[in-house]
């Protein structure tokens, strides 16, 4: 949209636009706003001061930092979302390529097939999973959770990434073939990091979902080598007897804040018309 | 450098045949400039030379090597595109090394080539940009860029100058031919524009629904059409065709009877016939004689004066250097240059006439 269709809309456009984006912000914002004043306050005055804690303290956190295994939680999550991650980006450029490129037959049934993983409700896939995971031999392992992780991954990257390797225009691809690039260079060499947009979109997503990624991890593994930030933070508040919010939410905070920042990071990096230039 | 020889070359899409059968011998160190309308098959032939679209049948030769089932890498061509298909995330001088990186040539070798090119298109200062900071003439340079460093049997140009403006595509055309001479490569060169055609090619080939009609040097091709399609193609304004009918002493052109020119009175000549003239051809004269008209349109080109002439059958466009007073709406009269009429049967279209020597 142009500033000046902006312009164009009516004053009774533009208040109703402008009403509804607050709320929205409002419903998106508050939680965590409400989440990290909890986080400044101790148990005694959690309830008596409103958003801004009167007398603040960074005690909740140093509480979560030096609590047993919190090293070993916050690597088995960036173990865990940094490969599948990685792993499931792979796999979706190859399988997107696929799609975007070639016009073979069911091509477009295969592609909601691939949908599957992430229609069925995640709840449903446990027990059959688990049925699997065990006669595997593969309980309490890494290798499950990024298995079943980039399962539900790639289809969602596969259906972005195709969109952006579509954007590409052929012509590049058979420059680069004369130019003397196998189809293997030309993936990863031109349709790659042409759509580098597409693959971060791809990867932020992918990676904040195995960063927040819940029930697999509570199923599939049972030690607490294995536990991840999401599973220590269920058990901190089921634990504990008394619940103590000001620590969860010291907890809740510290977890949001690794994605939070990669946010901000990759926002940035998302140049916006990379590709003009290109053709024309 | 070498040759390019295609023998009984046919593509089909699926049931759609492209390319009937063609045959097409360029030389060694040639400009060839394939020409027609848009869907006359030049692109797709290109693009079978280039390794891009497959053969269905016949063979295609580069230099003695038959280069059928040869992909695209490994034919020693390089290709320059309409839409100069630079990779916008890699720097002017990435664009121009990428291929030298992807055959592993050493750095040195690399770096003294890329800045040889580099300065031979006037692209050093530029070295350092992406292709979206360049003008759209820069952006072409560069894409001519990475196909000299290479150093190809064979280039390819599909439509390069179609995105620039007029003025830069004359001077484009100019370095595209300048760069030819210098590097005396094989160069197979395709346009829809006939006046690219005949100012950059050695030979040119006019192909109309994928078939050769006419293969030779432009101004054969201008001054010996081999029928009416490429009299109506090559040549702007484009040849006035009229039918015609001849008899033992006269030749009827758009009912008005002249007698039969002397050097056509002992050729044998179908009674119905295509008369070619062109615009510069014919003459304005006064009106009641000749073929009469009334002026629809005049164009003052500065130099030269193009008028559009209603005839009551068809409309004849004139050209004319002299500043004759004509105003829209007048009636006057046309008087066409016998010598330089070209004849073409109007059945086959096929030329029946010899060149003259003052044709044109």
């Amino acid at each position: 949209m142009t500033g000046s269709t902006i312009r164009t809309g009516t004053l009774t456009t533009r208040i109703v636009v402008w009403v509804a984006l607050i709320l929205l912000t409002l419903w998106a914002v508050l939680p965590i706003v409400w989440s990290f004043s909890a986080s400044l306050k101790t148990p005694l005055t959690l309830y008596t001061s409103g958003l801004i804690p009167e007398d603040p303290t960074l005690d909740n956190y140093a509480r979560v930092i030096t609590s047993d295994g919190f090293p070993t939680y916050l690597w088995n999550s960036l173990f865990l979302a940094i490969t599948s991650t990685a792993v499931a980006l792979f796999v979706s450029v190859l399988a997107a390529y696929g799609f975007a490129r070639y016009a073979f037959a069911w091509r477009h049934v295969l592609l909601l097939f691939i949908l599957v993983p992430r229609i069925l409700p995640r709840a449903s896939l446990i027990i059959p999973l688990y049925y699997l995971v065990e006669r595997l031999n593969l309980l309490d392992t890494y290798t499950v959770l990024i298995v079943t992780y980039c399962a539900t991954a790639v289809p969602m990257s596969t259906w972005i990434l195709m969109g952006f390797f579509r954007a590409v225009p052929r012509e590049l691809e058979e420059a680069a073939a004369i130019d003397g690039a196998s189809l293997w260079q030309r993936i990863w060499k031109v349709v790659v990091p042409i759509s580098l947009p597409g693959m971060v979109t791809a990867g932020i997503l992918s990676l904040r979902e195995a960063w927040n990624e819940f029930p697999f991890v509570l199923a599939f593994t049972t030690s607490s080598e294995m536990r991840t930030l999401p599973y220590q933070l269920f058990l901190l508040r089921d634990s504990m007897g008394i619940q103590d919010w000001s620590l969860i939410n010291a907890f809740t905070i510290t977890t949001i804040v690794p994605i939070l920042v990669l946010y901000l990071v990759f926002e940035r990096q998302i140049v916006n018309g990379l590709t003009s230039g290109a053709v024309k | 450098m070498a040759s390019v020889t295609l023998t009984g070359v046919n593509k089909h899409y699926g049931a759609v045949e492209v390319i009937p059968r063609l045959d097409l011998a360029i030389e060694d160190g040639e400009f060839v400039v394939l020409v027609g309308p848009s869907g006359c098959g030049k692109s797709t032939l290109l693009r079978m030379i280039a390794g891009l679209e497959p053969i269905t049948a016949g063979e295609l030769r580069i230099g003695e090597r038959v280069v059928n089932t040869v992909a695209a890498k490994n034919r020693d061509i390089a290709m320059v595109f309409q839409n100069y298909a630079l990779y916008p995330h890699k720097t002017v001088r990435q664009n121009i090394e990428f291929a030298l990186k992807l055959r592993k040539a050493p750095k040195a070798e690399t770096a003294r080539r890329v800045a040889e090119a580099a300065e031979l298109l006037e692209l050093t200062p530029l070295l350092d940009r992406y292709p979206r900071q360049l003008s759209g003439g820069q952006r072409q340079r560069v894409a001519m860029g990475r196909a000299i460093v290479r150093n190809p049997a064979v280039f390819l140009f599909d439509e390069p100058l179609s995105n620039l403006d007029a003025k830069l595509r004359v001077e484009m055309r100019a370095q595209i031919k300048a760069l030819h001479r210098r590097l005396e490569a094989t160069s197979i060169y395709v346009t829809h524009d006939q006046v690219e055609a005949m100012t950059m090619g050695d030979r040119i080939v006019v192909m109309r629904e994928g078939v050769v009609q006419q293969f030779g040097n432009p101004i054969d091709v201008y001054d010996a059409p081999a029928n009416l399609f490429v009299a109506g193609f090559i040549g702007s304004p484009a040849m006035n065709l009229l039918p015609g009918v001849v008899d033992q002493d006269s030749l009827s052109i758009l009912e008005t009877r002249f007698a039969r020119p002397a050097h056509l009175r002992r050729e044998p000549l179908p009674e119905n016939v295509i008369c070619g003239f062109r615009p510069d051809a014919v003459s304005i004269i006064e009106n009641g004689e000749g073929i009469g008209g009334t002026v629809e349109v005049i164009e003052p080109m500065g130099g030269e004066t193009i008028a559009n002439i209603d005839t009551d059958h068809q409309t004849v466009t004139v050209l004319y250097r002299n500043r004759l007073p004509l105003k829209v709406g007048e009636r006057v009269g046309l008087m066409p240059d016998f010598a330089s009429m070209h004849l073409f049967d109007s059945e086959s279209g096929r030329r029946i006439n010899k060149p003259s020597p003052t044709c044109g």
